[in-house]
């Protein structure tokens, strides 16, 4: 029994990092346009929104140090998504990218960013979205992760194809 | 010394102390970083005791601490490889399974196993066998491994699978307390 109870101590902590992982993924499929409307307002959406955000909200009173990040990422996420709230979503990511760098918890930190340029290119606002781009890939390298390096250079690759073929067909 | 005062426990002691404190409760009011550190100091307490097996698993816990706290990867696959070697001469079998896993999944998130992958891979049984021990850990490794990834549906796949676990379970280990408390009760 008692051992069963270790278990589940341990269990917690993974618990905690999972919410934040499937809720980023559940925010990350509200993304396609397509499905927008339908997810936003389905009862399971805000559910495991909610069960999340609690969770992480009783982890962060406990040690802030450790999951305060955590909590504005997905406090960031939930004002990007939905609709009415996107001019809160900025101070969240930053607080977060913040809070992720005092704490040393550099992949995080890359992926408050990442998540700030994607929303930032939601907006259509391009510049914004390649300065967090930058960052998250120097926090990337940082963290020692090629595979993500190489996502966000995708990414900036793009984006910085769109800008110039912007900035072509604006000009004389 | 605070701790082992605390609990009243001997120094030989240390490794299962350091495991079960520092492994699984510590980072609830602790930085996750000064549970590495002192986990890794169970573990050598115990090699020195010749505890192997509580040892091991105290190593487990400090490359769980070090992704979660965001080590340079290259430095937590050079840390696992150097367990994986002490673990040819110390017999493990799940702390091996164990760091195999972890290795995998430090692998795919270097560069999705490329050029950090090993031919050896943790022996984790059938998977769809329900008494199976290492299901929530494959579980939880396939969750982070798509996550990172970008595998959306594999990475939602894979946590439903989880869940259903976990809550079976929770439920399972609430019925036993719960019983145990009416049985205390009744005497």
């Amino acid at each position: 029994m008692c051992i069963e109870i270790e278990r589940v101590a341990w269990n917690h902590l993974i618990i905690t990092f999972f919410c934040l992982f499937v809720l980023l993924l559940h925010l990350s499929g509200l993304n396609a346009l397509d499905n927008l409307k339908k997810r936003i307002h389905s009862t399971k959406s805000k559910d495991a929104l909610r069960i999340a955000l609690e969770a992480m909200r009783a982890a962060a009173a406990n040690s802030n140090e450790n999951f305060a990040n955590k909590l504005h990422l997905l406090e960031a996420e939930q004002h990007s998504v939905y609709m009415n709230e996107k001019n809160n979503a900025i101070p969240m990511y930053n607080a977060s990218i913040a809070s992720a760098k005092k704490s040393g918890f550099i992949h995080e930190q890359a992926l408050a960013c990442e998540r700030a340029g994607f929303h930032y290119v939601r907006e259509r606002k391009i510049e914004k979205a390649l300065e967090y781009f930058e960052q998250a890939r120097e926090c990337y390298e940082a963290w020692g992760s090629s595979m993500k390096v190489e996502f966000i250079q995708k990414e900036l690759d793009s984006l910085n194809g769109s800008t110039t073929t912007t900035t072509t067909t604006k000009g004389p | 010394m605070q701790l082992l005062e605390r609990f009243d426990i001997t120094s030989d002691q240390i490794p299962e102390l350091f495991f079960n404190f520092y492994g699984r409760i510590a980072w609830r009011f602790e930085p996750i970083e000064s549970g590495i550190n002192s986990c890794r100091r169970g573990f050598e307490a115990g090699l020195s005791n010749g505890n192997s097996d509580t040892s091991f698993h105290c190593a487990v816990q400090v490359i769980k601490n070090s992704i979660f706290s965001g080590t340079n990867l290259r430095v937590i696959l050079k840390e696992i490889d150097y367990y994986l070697h002490l673990l040819e001469t110390h017999k493990s079998e799940l702390a091996k399974n164990y760091m195999l896993i972890f290795r995998e999944t430090v692998s795919v998130l270097i560069d999705n196993g490329q050029t950090t992958s090993i031919a050896e891979k943790a022996d984790v049984g059938e998977i769809n066998d329900a008494s199976n021990k290492m299901r929530e850990a494959v579980f939880f490794h396939k969750v982070i491994q798509c996550f990172w990834r970008g595998y959306h549906e594999r990475c939602r796949h894979y946590s439903e699978n989880f869940c259903t676990f976990l809550a079976k379970k929770v439920n399972s280990i609430l019925a036993c307390s719960n019983s145990i408390l009416v049985r205390k009760w009744k005497m």
